[in-house]
């Protein structure tokens, strides 16, 4: 019965520290959004800061914890921190960071959020990270373009499980063949069949 | 009536903090990948609509 007024500690986010990149050169001067929001604190209003990156491409947001007495809420306990950090290039939008979590600090997500060191060219993929062992979800999801590697981490890409970032790279290749036999196609009013071995071409 | 398995019930039934109040910005659902597989999910203006091929609601 006391659990419900007493306040606890919640980690709306952890320090984060991060680099960008495009192409592998630093992004100078770029503005990085960092994103929290929490039913418990302020009634759910989102909480929106704004970083920029220096000349060496890196970022860095302070850590915010709060005290609430929503997780000692019967109906509030599994409310989550939903965290965002994104950075915007025109129209398009790019996720660093992505995910709904418990409001306790959990160390393997805490650990990767000093580590967003993110390349604009590469595709957002979602993290499936084990963190039972840190008293959170066996399967918690993080979708972010940063390609981490670890023991706890299972990648996954269009839903599929993949084992190196390398088979990513090549399904863009097969797009791209794809894409150029469409265009002679269209072209040479050709038909051209493709398989995983081969192709076939024969002229109507 | 296709069955659901326990994961994707449970997802399901977590995924529902998620779309509670506004959603901000450049903010995702966090859906299993094998959720993502059988539900789209629709956040544009503000509606939470789960479609499934054949449970839920029908495409």
């Amino acid at each position: 019965m006391f659990g419900l007024f007493k306040r606890y500690t919640v980690e709306m986010s952890p320090e984060v520290r991060g680099r960008i990149t495009d192409g592998g050169k630093p992004v100078i001067g770029m503005q990085v959004a960092r994103s929290l929001v929490y039913e418990g604190y302020k009634n759910g209003e989102e909480q929106l800061e704004h970083t920029m990156t220096d000349d060496n491409g890196e970022f860095s947001f302070q850590a915010m914890i709060i005290k609430s007495r929503k997780p000692g809420d019967i109906f509030g306990q599994n409310i989550p921190v939903k965290q965002v950090i994104y950075v915007e290039r025109g129209e398009q939008l790019s996720r660093l960071w992505n995910t709904s979590k418990v409001w306790a600090a959990i160390k393997p997500l805490s650990d990767l959020l000093l580590q967003l060191n993110a390349d604009l060219q590469d595709k957002q993929v979602q993290h499936l990270i084990n963190t039972s062992n840190y008293g959170g979800r066996a399967q918690q999801s993080v979708s972010s373009i940063c390609h981490w590697q670890g023991e706890v981490i299972s990648t996954y890409y269009d839903n599929e499980l993949i084992s190196s970032y390398d088979e990513i790279n090549s399904s863009q290749t097969i797009q791209n063949f794809k894409l150029l036999i469409h265009k002679v196609r269209k072209h040479y009013d050709c038909n051209i069949t493709t398989s995983s071995i081969g192709f076939g071409f024969s002229c109507l | 009536m296709t069955a659901i398995s326990p994961r994707v019930a449970s997802d399901l039934a977590l995924v529902a903090y998620d779309v509670k109040g506004p959603v901000a910005k450049g903010s995702e659902l966090e859906l299993n990948p094998e959720t993502k597989k059988h539900f789209n999910f629709d956040l544009s203006k503000n509606v939470h609509k789960g479609t499934s091929g054949g449970f839920f609601w029908r495409k």
